[in-house]
């Protein structure tokens, strides 16, 4: 079997410079790949050679991708390609053990694999933190002032305004923003696996550069704090994305191993990686300086998220210092993806600034002398313009012409179009380009997809549900004008539609009515036998946190009139039996503890939300999903049980007398985690195997589009407004003496790179729009514009646009017995919810059971087995 | 450290580390529970486990197509532990307990067959036979940890027999898969209506309790099933309608497990 066999038999063809990568096998390897080139197809195919013809066992290949969706198409490709070899040769290949997957996720998986270690035991690896789990931990009130303590603000506003002003160079008292800007700088400076040297000394990363005023030396010393909490805080370690990756690195250093676990490195998006990745893969790649890194400098998107581009334009430079030996280079710069006209556009665009160093020194930003050209050659015009006018005649045209592509059959469906924009969002709420373009597409009737447009709490879903709980919780207190922010303004005007709502779903449910008076008069009664109970341990000068001793439930039963339901908890022989013997180790329960414990109700927010369920309002959402009609609806309620569960998760899911009593609940759930989440603007859902829904116009940011392609692309904006640099990439530079690209002209190439990227998603047609108004467009766009080159879009002959091919995913996806079939046998409906739709239950005692007896017999098991290969017994 | 001292730690690390990942805890007594089904598994089952040669084995089979739509696939699974000697087995574990496995033997076999037939066609290994383990301990001998007494905990440990061979063919292993692939089809077909009512008032096995009791009572989304709704108006005596059952999460021991389990000591 030969591998140009194996070509012929798949029917792929590779160009010279694609051949030449694939059958690179030994020394680094710096492959450059334009938009469109196949760099994925040359990545799977270099990796078939390796595991096929070099031998290479795929344990030993680490392959990280830029998403968790990109691995799985590659290693999906990669078992139907060795599927093909397996038809042929009979010889069976398992990739089950090759690390694949995102940096995060194989950091994850290689701080617990025991070829790192020598002594082969189990190492655990820390709890991740998502983003908003880092945001909520930072959030808490009582965890934030600890950590302005440790910066030196006593005053906890005085703080925030500090760390805003210093950041965003503005007035605001705002601890959202305060924590978000927080945030930001931590993650950056575990990015640069930044070491704070102490409290008392002048800050400095490897010995390199100062921190020179109060509030950055302030923030430092929180940084600090927080790592020191994140590593001793708790029972167990926890980190951020970010440290995590630094933990893996700081252990990979500790393994001598770690050089060589892995033949061959192979990095994707390289362009897109940050110093600590950088890092980390070398150091993985040392032994066998087998590294592979593919990407392209012009398609840059990442830099506010700590990326440098400068990782890969320097590459080469860099694998010297690293390894000591110069990379091969190839470049892959036929494109097979778009018509000519778009390929020349996208190379004229980019070079159109000047990428040198302004000193003369010669030295370059873009990578030199690579270069893209077009595989199809068909000379038709592919890129139009709509006519010069005012906003919404312009959003008509365009809007118009989706929907002549339609009827006369040049899209198969409206999801082959995509409406690209720099940003969904605006000032307040939505963009006013993707608001318009909405309104044009509602009045031609077309729908549209546009999930992160909008806040998801803004969602019908979300504002029924949320109204709902006000109805039974009651609802925060107005804030005045003066007294509340223009943030929580915004946020009451929220509360007051879901209110209104509420109020509708009420009145045309009676028995939802009935439901909710229960509901309510449980609440108040809990909060009234906790204010007598309280009341009475007050007068006997009973502290709360003195202990509980036997027979004392009995005795509040007896002397005071409780409803029947604290009664019945006071006389709990459970309970009671608990309490005896607590007592007898030594540790009673409070008092505090006992007047929660049975004034808690037991159902939570989740129950409560399950419970609506089974309401009008709710139960066609069911249905239609149960039928597959549409999965919109219930992907939002799913949605909504995340958010609740992560509220539990946060503040304990238990309702107590005490919180229920006075506005502690309201206030937590409420102004504190409902409006945090609306801040944070957290966006609808998106259902990541399939991102797009057939017969609706997706809407994306150009960052959502890395890595697509579509037939039609429209930018729905081409004005980019300019910013200086943030100021955390300010001080990156100054604080870790990091060169790279000169501050002043970071915007500039940004917004290049950004629009380079969207140019470049079109296979037959792009629409670019000339408005007249406000920010029409950036002056490399205008100068386009103007040149009198583009086609005007009521010129085009729809007949030049080629018949639409219908994108068939081949690719099948991965189920299992325990996770998919078992579950979906046992009932359909419940798989629906909680195995595709990511409800959370309500109740996972027997969950955590479960997990906790399987793991430990696990654990036993690879203990056994360690013991009995070193020759020991146990 | 002794065997017996070094599960205990492992487990309490184990339990300490779900507990920091966030979602529901057990309370301190069901905790204890769960650790004698741990100590009592070792106990029991110290031969087998000395002669574990591989544990947590990743198996993939690629390349399926569902039978119908030709919708392509992979199936992947894990098979806990492998034991290898004079002869070799593969065994799953699973928690429940053996009533409830019995009554649904054949999608076990199935599974264990097709992991069975990946481990020998696609990996070149040799296999005699399958099984499961169930680890859930049988109320004898739960009975016999309760008293305390030793002599009597040895005596039920001895009597307990948690290994439920399936044995091992390639006979059937066309039609397993094809019955997964239905399983596939249907779930990329979005067809996710709830069993019937009648299939409600059900008992399977040796299960002593109907459908509705077994699975529905445990189901979040009960409240907005047809099936759910049509089996409680069918059987609401006391024409309490809507409200009660709405009242209904679980016994009242489980109600209270629920507080006590995620009330934290502070409070």
């Amino acid at each position: 079997m030969e591998l140009e066999k194996l070509f012929e038999k798949s029917g792929f063809l590779p160009n010279e410079a694609q051949r030449e990568a694939i059958l690179h096998k030994d020394g680094p390897l710096f492959l450059t790949a334009g938009p469109g080139s196949g760099k994925t197809r040359v990545l799977l195919w270099r990796t078939v050679n390796l595991i096929v013809f070099q031998h290479v066992p795929p344990s030993e290949i680490f392959l990280s991708t830029f998403t968790e969706k990109a691995a799985l198409q590659l290693r999906d490709g990669l078992r139907s390609l060795l599927g093909l070899v397996t038809n042929e040769t009979g010889v069976p290949y398992d990739i089950t053990e090759m690390s694949i997957g995102t940096v995060h996720s194989l950091c994850r998986k290689l701080l617990i694999d025991r070829r790192f270690t020598d002594n082969q035991e189990r190492r655990r690896s820390p709890i991740l933190m998502d983003e908003l789990g880092q945001y909520f931990r930072l959030y808490n009130r009582a965890y934030w002032k600890t950590l302005l303590e440790a910066g030196g603000f006593d005053d906890e506003e005085a703080g925030q305004r500090a760390i805003n002003a210093w950041m965003n160079d503005r007035d605001s008292y705002s601890r959202h923003e305060a924590v978000v800007n927080a945030i930001a700088f931590f993650n950056r400076l575990s990015e640069e696996d930044f070491q704070y040297s102490g409290r008392d000394s002048t800050p400095t990363a490897n010995g390199e550069g100062q921190a020179s005023d109060a509030t950055l030396a302030a923030l430092l010393r929180m940084y600090d704090r927080y790592q020191a909490d994140l590593r001793e805080g708790g029972t167990v370690e926890s980190v951020d994305f970010s440290t995590l990756q630094q933990r893996a690195y700081r252990f990979f250093l500790s393994s001598e191993a770690s050089k060589s676990v892995f033949r061959h490195v192979i990095i994707d998006e390289y362009q897109d990686t940050n110093s600590i990745q950088e890092k980390l893969f070398f150091r993985l790649a040392a032994g066998h300086k087998n590294i592979c890194v593919v990407g392209d400098d012009d398609q840059a998107l990442y830099r506010f998220r700590g990326a440098t581009v400068e990782n890969l334009v320097k590459f080469e430079n860099r694998c010297e210092g690293f390894l000591g030996c110069r990379p091969r280079r190839i470049d892959l710069g036929i494109n097979y993806r778009s018509r000519k006209p778009v390929v020349d556009l996208c190379a004229r665009f980019i070079g159109s600034i000047d990428w040198s160093a302004r000193d003369g020194s010669g030295v370059s930003y873009r990578i030199v002398d690579k270069s893209i050209s077009a595989a199809r050659k068909d000379p038709e015009p592919a890129i139009v313009a709509s006519g010069k006018a005012k906003a919404e005649d312009v959003y008509a045209e365009i809007a118009h012409f989706i929907r002549v592509l339609k009827e006369s059959g040049k899209i198969a469906d409206y999801n082959q179009v995509a409406f690209l924009f720099p940003s969904m969002k605006g000032w307040s709420g939505m963009n006013t380009r993707v608001h318009g373009f909405m309104e044009a597409f509602a009045e031609e009737g077309i729908p549209c997809y546009a999930p992160r447009a909008g806040r998801f709490l803004e969602v019908e879903e979300a504002r029924s549900f949320f109204g709902l709980c006000m109805e039974v919780f009651g609802h925060p207190e107005h804030r005045e004008r003066g007294k509340a922010s223009a943030g929580y303004r915004e946020f009451q005007n929220w509360l007051a539609s879901c209110e209104d709502r509420a109020g509708l779903l009420k009145k045309s449910d009676p028995a939802l009515a009935l439901f909710l008076q229960d509901r309510k008069a449980e609440v108040s009664q809990a909060a009234a036998d906790y204010v007598s109970l309280n009341a009475w341990c007050a007068e006997r000068s009973l502290e709360p946190g003195a202990p509980v001793e036997t027979g004392f439930p009995q005795l509040l039963a007896r002397s005071l009139k409780l409803s029947l339901r604290v009664q019945k908890a006071l006389q709990s022989h459970q309970l009671n039996e608990s309490i005896k013997r607590r007592a007898v180790e030594g540790r009673p329960y409070t008092i505090r503890y006992l007047l929660n414990r049975v004034t808690a109700l037991d159902w939570g927010v989740l129950d409560l939300f399950y419970q609506v369920g089974g309401f009008s309002r709710f139960l066609e959402a069911y249905r239609l999903a149960e039928k597959g009609e549409d999965e919109g609806p219930i992907c939002n309620l799913g949605l909504i049980t995340q958010y609740l569960a992560r509220f539990g998760d946060e503040y304990g899911p238990i309702l107590t007398g005490q919180v229920l009593s006075g506005n502690t609940f309201v206030n937590i759930f409420f102004s504190s985690y409902l409006y945090a989440l609306f801040r944070l603007g957290e966006s609808e859902y998106e259902n990541a195997d399939d991102p797009f829904p057939k017969g609706r116009v997706p809407f994306l940011t150009i960052h959502q589009a890395k890595g697509l392609e579509f037939p039609v692309v429209v930018l729905g904006s081409v004005y980019r407004e300019s910013r200086d640099a943030s100021k955390i990439e300010t001080t990156a530079r100054k604080l870790l003496g990091r060169q790279g690209e000169p501050i002043d002209r970071i915007d500039e190439f940004d917004t290049m790179r950004m629009f380079y990227v969207a140019l470049s998603r079109a296979k037959d047609l792009l629409v670019l729009p000339r408005y007249t108004h406000g920010k029409a467009a950036s002056p490399v766009f205008a100068q386009i514009l103007e040149s009198g080159t583009i086609l005007a879009l009521a010129s085009l002959d729809i007949s030049s646009i080629p018949a639409p091919k219908a994108s068939v995913d081949e690719l099948g996806k991965t189920y299992t017995y325990t996770g998919d079939y078992l579950p979906y046998l046992r009932c359909p409906r419940n798989y629906m919810a909680f195995g595709k739709y990511g409800f959370i239950p309500s109740r996972g005692q027997s969950m955590f059971f479960g997990k906790l007896v399987h793991e430990t017999i696990e654990d036993l098991h690879h203990l056994v087995m360690a013991r009995s290969s070193q020759g020991g017994s146990v | 450290m002794n065997i017996e001292a070094e599960i205990r730690a492992l487990f309490d690390e184990n339990y300490e580390f779900l507990k920091a990942e966030g979602g529901d805890v057990v309370t301190d007594f069901v905790r204890e529970e769960a650790f004698s089904q741990v100590l009592q598994y070792w106990m029991r089952n110290r031969a087998l486990i000395d002669k574990i040669t591989e544990a947590e084995v990743k198996l993939t089979l690629p390349g399926l197509r569902t039978p119908r739509k030709k919708i392509p696939y992979n199936l992947e699974g894990v098979v806990d532990i492998v034991r290898e000697g004079e002869e070799t087995w593969m065994y799953d574990l699973k928690t429940h307990d053996r009533a409830a496995i019995e009554s649904n033997l054949d999608a076990y076999k199935a599974q264990l067959n097709i992991y069975a037939y990946i481990w020998c066609g696609l990996r070149g290994n040799k296999l005699d036979n399958t099984a499961i383990v169930s680890t859930s301990l049988p109320p004898a001998l739960k009975g016999a940890i309760k008293s305390g007494n030793p002599e009597w905990i040895a005596r039920e440990r001895e009597a307990w027999d948690p290994i439920i061979p399936l044995g091992y063919s390639e006979d059937e292993i066309e039609r397993m898969i094809e019955d997964f692939g239905s399983v596939v089809e249907s779930i990329e077909d979005h067809d996710f209506t709830p069993p019937p009512t009648d299939c409600l008032t059900s008992k399977e096995g040796q299960d002593r309790n109907i459908f509705a009791v077994r699975i529905c009572r445990n189901c979040d989304i009960r409240y907005s099933c047809a099936s759910f709704r049509a089996y409680v108006k069918a059987n609401d005596r006391g024409n309490q309608g809507f409200r009660r059952y709405l009242d209904d999460y679980g016994t009242e021991n489980t109600a209270e497990a629920f507080i006590e389990g995620n009330l934290r000591d502070d409070e």
